[in-house]
Protein backbone atom coordinates (compact mmCIF):
# COMPACT_ATOMS: atom_id res chain seq x y z
CA UNK A 1 0.00 0.00 0.00
CA UNK A 2 1.04 2.84 -1.11
CA UNK A 3 0.46 6.26 0.37
CA UNK A 4 2.25 9.68 0.73
CA UNK A 5 2.32 11.80 3.86
CA UNK A 6 4.37 14.41 5.03
CA UNK A 7 7.13 13.43 7.80
CA UNK A 8 5.53 15.72 10.25
CA UNK A 9 2.40 13.41 10.00
CA UNK A 10 4.40 10.27 11.62
CA UNK A 11 5.96 12.38 14.49
CA UNK A 12 3.69 10.97 17.57
CA UNK A 13 2.62 7.75 15.96
CA UNK A 14 2.89 4.61 18.32
CA UNK A 15 5.51 2.33 17.45
CA UNK A 16 3.36 -1.28 17.91
CA UNK A 17 4.43 -4.91 17.47
CA UNK A 18 2.34 -7.61 16.08
CA UNK A 19 1.42 -8.53 19.65
CA UNK A 20 -0.72 -5.40 19.70
CA UNK A 21 1.42 -3.60 22.53
CA UNK A 22 2.50 -0.22 22.14
CA UNK A 23 6.45 -0.09 22.44
CA UNK A 24 7.08 3.73 21.36
CA UNK A 25 6.14 6.40 19.91
CA UNK A 26 7.59 8.83 17.10
CA UNK A 27 9.66 11.78 18.25
CA UNK A 28 11.44 12.48 15.11
CA UNK A 29 11.92 11.00 11.60
CA UNK A 30 15.33 10.59 10.86
CA UNK A 31 16.32 11.16 6.67
CA UNK A 32 19.15 11.16 4.09
CA UNK A 33 18.75 13.97 1.61
CA UNK A 34 21.33 12.76 -0.07
CA UNK A 35 20.18 9.26 -0.86
CA UNK A 36 16.25 10.16 -0.74
CA UNK A 37 15.33 7.79 1.67
CA UNK A 38 14.21 7.90 5.83
CA UNK A 39 16.81 6.23 8.07
CA UNK A 40 14.69 5.54 10.73
CA UNK A 41 12.91 7.03 13.62
CA UNK A 42 13.66 8.72 17.05
CA UNK A 43 11.43 7.64 19.58
CA UNK A 44 9.68 8.68 23.11
CA UNK A 45 8.23 6.44 25.41
CA UNK A 46 4.77 6.47 25.58
CA UNK A 47 2.24 8.37 27.45
CA UNK A 48 2.26 12.29 28.19
CA UNK A 49 5.49 13.97 28.97
CA UNK A 50 7.13 10.97 28.79
CA UNK A 51 10.75 11.58 27.75
CA UNK A 52 13.16 10.50 25.16
CA UNK A 53 13.88 6.58 24.44
CA UNK A 54 17.95 6.16 23.88
CA UNK A 55 16.59 3.15 21.55
CA UNK A 56 16.00 4.56 17.53
CA UNK A 57 14.23 2.78 14.95
CA UNK A 58 15.50 1.99 11.99
CA UNK A 59 13.69 1.72 8.66
CA UNK A 60 14.60 -1.88 7.90
CA UNK A 61 13.19 -3.42 11.20
CA UNK A 62 9.83 -1.13 10.15
CA UNK A 63 7.21 -3.54 8.68
CA UNK A 64 4.80 -1.27 7.84
CA UNK A 65 3.71 2.82 7.94
CA UNK A 66 0.04 3.14 8.83
CA UNK A 67 -2.02 6.07 9.14
CA UNK A 68 -2.76 4.99 12.55
CA UNK A 69 0.16 3.27 13.72
CA UNK A 70 3.85 2.42 12.70
CA UNK A 71 4.58 -1.63 13.01
CA UNK A 72 7.12 -3.30 14.11
CA UNK A 73 7.26 -7.20 14.21
CA UNK A 74 8.50 -7.62 18.03
CA UNK A 75 10.07 -5.44 20.56
CA UNK A 76 13.47 -6.79 19.18
CA UNK A 77 12.94 -4.08 16.08
CA UNK A 78 14.07 -1.37 18.52
CA UNK A 79 17.15 -2.99 18.97
CA UNK A 80 18.50 -2.46 15.32
CA UNK A 81 21.70 -0.71 14.42
CA UNK A 82 20.94 2.60 12.58
CA UNK A 83 22.60 2.50 8.98
CA UNK A 84 25.14 5.03 9.24
CA UNK A 85 24.28 8.20 7.26
CA UNK A 86 26.98 10.56 5.29
CA UNK A 87 25.06 13.42 5.63
CA UNK A 88 22.97 14.67 8.41
CA UNK A 89 19.01 14.55 8.49
CA UNK A 90 17.27 18.16 9.06
CA UNK A 91 16.51 19.76 5.64
CA UNK A 92 13.87 22.11 7.06
CA UNK A 93 14.37 25.87 6.30
CA UNK A 94 16.91 24.69 3.49
CA UNK A 95 16.42 26.38 0.00
CA UNK A 96 15.59 24.57 -2.95
CA UNK A 97 17.24 25.06 -6.11
CA UNK A 98 17.12 24.38 -9.77
CA UNK A 99 20.12 22.95 -11.46
CA UNK A 100 19.56 25.98 -13.94
CA UNK A 101 19.74 28.27 -10.66
CA UNK A 102 16.05 29.07 -10.27
CA UNK A 103 15.73 29.17 -6.48
CA UNK A 104 12.06 27.92 -5.59
CA UNK A 105 11.46 28.32 -2.08
CA UNK A 106 12.45 27.15 1.67
CA UNK A 107 11.50 23.22 2.53
CA UNK A 108 8.59 23.00 5.27
CA UNK A 109 8.34 19.26 5.13
CA UNK A 110 9.45 16.17 3.44
CA UNK A 111 6.64 13.89 1.70
CA UNK A 112 7.18 10.34 2.64
CA UNK A 113 6.24 7.16 0.43
CA UNK A 114 5.06 4.78 3.15
CA UNK A 115 5.37 1.85 0.94
CA UNK A 116 9.34 1.75 1.15
CA UNK A 117 10.00 4.75 3.06
CA UNK A 118 11.43 6.53 0.14
CA UNK A 119 11.04 10.60 0.31
CA UNK A 120 9.21 11.47 -2.77
CA UNK A 121 9.23 14.96 -2.96
CA UNK A 122 9.38 18.53 -0.50
CA UNK A 123 6.52 20.30 0.96
CA UNK A 124 7.95 24.00 0.44
CA UNK A 125 7.24 27.31 1.36
CA UNK A 126 7.40 29.19 -2.11
CA UNK A 127 9.32 32.37 -2.63
CA UNK A 128 8.07 35.14 -1.97
CA UNK A 129 5.18 34.06 -0.12
CA UNK A 130 4.63 34.17 3.58
CA UNK A 131 6.86 32.24 5.55
CA UNK A 132 4.37 31.71 8.38
CA UNK A 133 2.56 28.75 9.24
CA UNK A 134 -0.49 29.75 7.27
CA UNK A 135 1.69 30.28 3.96
CA UNK A 136 0.31 28.64 0.90
CA UNK A 137 1.92 25.20 0.32
CA UNK A 138 3.52 23.33 -2.73
CA UNK A 139 4.63 19.98 -3.14
CA UNK A 140 7.49 19.36 -5.81
CA UNK A 141 8.71 15.67 -6.36
CA UNK A 142 12.56 14.40 -6.37
CA UNK A 143 14.18 12.14 -8.49
CA UNK A 144 14.67 8.43 -7.40
CA UNK A 145 18.11 9.01 -7.04
CA UNK A 146 17.98 11.30 -4.20
CA UNK A 147 18.97 14.96 -4.42
CA UNK A 148 22.83 16.72 -4.26
CA UNK A 149 22.45 18.68 -0.82
CA UNK A 150 24.70 21.12 0.69
CA UNK A 151 24.12 24.49 1.88
CA UNK A 152 20.57 24.21 -0.81
CA UNK A 153 18.94 21.06 -2.20
CA UNK A 154 19.46 21.45 -5.34
CA UNK A 155 16.41 19.78 -7.99
CA UNK A 156 15.98 19.06 -11.86
CA UNK A 157 14.91 22.37 -13.75
CA UNK A 158 12.23 20.00 -14.99
CA UNK A 159 10.50 19.51 -11.36
CA UNK A 160 8.95 22.86 -11.63
CA UNK A 161 6.62 21.60 -14.08
CA UNK A 162 5.34 19.07 -11.98
CA UNK A 163 4.89 20.99 -8.83
CA UNK A 164 1.43 20.35 -6.95
CA UNK A 165 -0.54 22.25 -5.16
CA UNK A 166 -2.18 19.76 -2.74
CA UNK A 167 -1.22 16.60 -1.70
CA UNK A 168 -3.82 14.67 -3.08
CA UNK A 169 -2.45 14.62 -6.62
CA UNK A 170 1.11 14.73 -6.03
CA UNK A 171 1.85 10.89 -6.26
CA UNK A 172 0.88 11.51 -10.04
CA UNK A 173 2.93 13.98 -10.84
CA UNK A 174 5.97 12.45 -8.81
CA UNK A 175 5.34 9.40 -11.24
CA UNK A 176 4.39 11.55 -14.62
CA UNK A 177 8.27 13.58 -13.50
CA UNK A 178 10.15 9.91 -12.91
CA UNK A 179 9.13 8.77 -16.24
CA UNK A 180 10.21 11.77 -17.60
CA UNK A 181 13.80 11.74 -16.15
CA UNK A 182 13.60 8.02 -17.16
CA UNK A 183 12.82 9.00 -20.81
CA UNK A 184 15.45 11.23 -20.68
CA UNK A 185 17.88 8.84 -19.92
CA UNK A 186 18.96 10.01 -16.66
CA UNK B 1 -21.27 -18.79 19.72
CA UNK B 2 -20.48 -14.66 20.34
CA UNK B 3 -18.50 -14.12 23.96
CA UNK B 4 -19.19 -10.63 23.75
CA UNK B 5 -22.16 -11.70 26.46
CA UNK B 6 -20.73 -14.99 28.23
CA UNK B 7 -21.27 -13.23 31.28
CA UNK B 8 -24.94 -13.81 31.23
CA UNK B 9 -24.13 -17.78 31.29
CA UNK B 10 -24.68 -19.47 34.32
CA UNK B 11 -22.66 -22.66 35.35
CA UNK B 12 -24.86 -25.99 35.93
CA UNK B 13 -22.95 -28.39 37.36
CA UNK B 14 -24.57 -32.03 36.30
CA UNK B 15 -23.92 -33.81 39.14
CA UNK B 16 -26.16 -31.90 41.41
CA UNK B 17 -28.01 -30.23 38.70
CA UNK B 18 -27.97 -27.01 40.12
CA UNK B 19 -26.17 -22.98 39.35
CA UNK B 20 -23.24 -23.19 40.77
CA UNK B 21 -21.97 -20.08 39.51
CA UNK B 22 -22.17 -17.56 36.62
CA UNK B 23 -19.23 -17.20 33.67
CA UNK B 24 -17.74 -13.55 34.44
CA UNK B 25 -14.69 -13.29 31.41
CA UNK B 26 -13.51 -15.07 28.71
CA UNK B 27 -9.42 -15.85 28.06
CA UNK B 28 -8.17 -16.49 24.54
CA UNK B 29 -4.89 -17.39 23.19
CA UNK B 30 -4.37 -15.22 20.47
CA UNK B 31 -1.17 -17.71 18.96
CA UNK B 32 -3.40 -20.68 18.94
CA UNK B 33 -6.70 -19.15 18.86
CA UNK B 34 -8.58 -21.13 21.29
CA UNK B 35 -10.43 -20.12 24.29
CA UNK B 36 -8.20 -21.03 27.46
CA UNK B 37 -11.34 -20.40 30.14
CA UNK B 38 -13.12 -18.46 31.85
CA UNK B 39 -13.04 -16.72 34.98
CA UNK B 40 -16.29 -17.30 37.13
CA UNK B 41 -18.58 -14.59 38.82
CA UNK B 42 -18.31 -15.58 42.15
CA UNK B 43 -15.29 -18.23 43.15
CA UNK B 44 -16.41 -21.95 43.91
CA UNK B 45 -14.54 -23.57 47.00
CA UNK B 46 -11.61 -20.69 46.47
CA UNK B 47 -11.58 -21.47 42.70
CA UNK B 48 -12.24 -18.65 40.07
CA UNK B 49 -11.18 -20.48 36.99
CA UNK B 50 -13.14 -23.00 34.40
CA UNK B 51 -10.44 -24.60 32.21
CA UNK B 52 -11.72 -25.27 28.44
CA UNK B 53 -10.63 -28.84 29.00
CA UNK B 54 -12.97 -29.04 32.11
CA UNK B 55 -16.38 -27.50 30.23
CA UNK B 56 -18.40 -30.54 29.50
CA UNK B 57 -20.30 -28.18 27.52
CA UNK B 58 -21.15 -24.82 26.13
CA UNK B 59 -24.44 -24.44 25.65
CA UNK B 60 -26.83 -21.33 24.23
CA UNK B 61 -27.77 -20.74 27.81
CA UNK B 62 -25.47 -22.28 30.06
CA UNK B 63 -21.94 -23.99 30.54
CA UNK B 64 -22.09 -27.29 32.68
CA UNK B 65 -19.25 -28.88 34.68
CA UNK B 66 -19.58 -32.66 35.33
CA UNK B 67 -19.13 -32.26 39.12
CA UNK B 68 -17.16 -29.37 41.43
CA UNK B 69 -13.68 -30.44 40.85
CA UNK B 70 -13.94 -28.74 37.16
CA UNK B 71 -12.72 -25.57 38.65
CA UNK B 72 -9.01 -24.78 38.88
CA UNK B 73 -6.94 -21.79 39.80
CA UNK B 74 -6.36 -19.09 36.41
CA UNK B 75 -2.83 -19.94 34.74
CA UNK B 76 -0.39 -17.12 34.37
CA UNK B 77 -0.46 -14.82 31.24
CA UNK B 78 -4.08 -16.18 30.44
CA UNK B 79 -5.73 -12.95 28.37
CA UNK B 80 -9.25 -12.04 29.57
CA UNK B 81 -11.22 -10.35 26.78
CA UNK B 82 -12.89 -7.93 29.08
CA UNK B 83 -10.20 -7.99 31.57
CA UNK B 84 -7.61 -6.44 29.56
CA UNK B 85 -10.23 -4.13 27.40
CA UNK B 86 -9.58 -6.07 23.83
CA UNK B 87 -13.35 -5.99 23.83
CA UNK B 88 -14.21 -2.47 22.52
CA UNK B 89 -10.94 -1.78 21.92
CA UNK B 90 -8.94 -0.54 18.75
CA UNK B 91 -8.02 -3.43 16.18
CA UNK B 92 -4.53 -2.64 13.77
CA UNK B 93 -4.09 -3.92 10.71
CA UNK B 94 -0.59 -5.14 9.76
CA UNK B 95 0.33 -2.39 7.65
CA UNK B 96 -0.80 0.39 10.44
CA UNK B 97 -4.21 1.10 9.44
CA UNK B 98 -7.10 1.54 12.39
CA UNK B 99 -10.02 -0.49 10.79
CA UNK B 100 -12.36 -0.40 13.81
CA UNK B 101 -13.06 -1.63 17.29
CA UNK B 102 -13.16 -4.95 18.44
CA UNK B 103 -17.17 -6.40 19.21
CA UNK B 104 -17.28 -9.17 19.73
CA UNK B 105 -15.53 -12.98 19.39
CA UNK B 106 -16.86 -15.64 17.55
CA UNK B 107 -15.87 -19.08 18.65
CA UNK B 108 -17.03 -23.24 18.16
CA UNK B 109 -18.96 -24.27 21.09
CA UNK B 110 -17.54 -28.00 20.38
CA UNK B 111 -14.15 -27.19 20.13
CA UNK B 112 -13.22 -23.30 21.57
CA UNK B 113 -11.38 -22.46 18.38
CA UNK B 114 -11.88 -18.81 17.60
CA UNK B 115 -13.65 -18.32 14.15
CA UNK B 116 -13.91 -14.94 14.11
CA UNK B 117 -13.53 -11.27 14.99
CA UNK B 118 -16.36 -9.17 14.80
CA UNK B 119 -15.84 -5.75 14.24
CA UNK B 120 -17.84 -2.76 15.61
CA UNK B 121 -19.29 -1.82 12.00
CA UNK B 122 -20.01 -5.76 11.50
CA UNK B 123 -17.11 -6.76 9.42
CA UNK B 124 -16.17 -10.02 10.46
CA UNK B 125 -12.47 -11.17 10.74
CA UNK B 126 -11.36 -14.66 9.92
CA UNK B 127 -9.38 -16.37 12.98
CA UNK B 128 -6.26 -16.85 10.71
CA UNK B 129 -5.62 -12.98 10.19
CA UNK B 130 -5.26 -12.51 14.10
CA UNK B 131 -1.71 -12.24 14.87
CA UNK B 132 -1.85 -10.61 18.37
CA UNK B 133 -4.10 -9.11 21.20
CA UNK B 134 -2.38 -6.62 23.07
CA UNK B 135 -2.10 -3.77 25.65
CA UNK B 136 -2.71 -1.38 22.98
CA UNK B 137 -4.34 -2.96 20.52
CA UNK B 138 -5.97 -6.56 18.58
CA UNK B 139 -4.03 -7.19 15.08
CA UNK B 140 -5.06 -8.24 12.62
CA UNK B 141 -3.11 -9.85 8.94
CA UNK B 142 -5.03 -8.04 5.97
CA UNK B 143 -6.73 -4.30 6.20
CA UNK B 144 -10.44 -5.28 6.25
CA UNK B 145 -12.66 -4.22 3.63
CA UNK B 146 -16.20 -3.01 5.73
CA UNK B 147 -19.12 -4.69 4.56
CA UNK B 148 -21.28 -2.30 1.30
Amino acid sequence: MSVLVRGSELVGLPVVDLAGDDLAEVRDVLFDPGAGLVLGFTLNKRGFLSGRLKQVLAREAVLAVGPAAIMVADPAALDHELAPSGSGGDVLGDRVLTDAGVDIGTVTDVVVDTADGRVVGYEIAPVGESTGRKGRRSYIPLPDAGTASGETLIVPAAAVDYISADLAGFGEAVDRFRDLLRGDGT
Amino acid sequence: MRLADIHKHPVVDLSSATTVTHLADVAIDATTRQVLGFTLRKAVDGHDWLAWADVHALGTDAATVSDSQAFTAMPDGALLLKGSGALGRRVLSAEGVDVGNLADVDVEPETGAVITLVLADGTTVPAEDLLGVGSYATVIRTPVVPPA
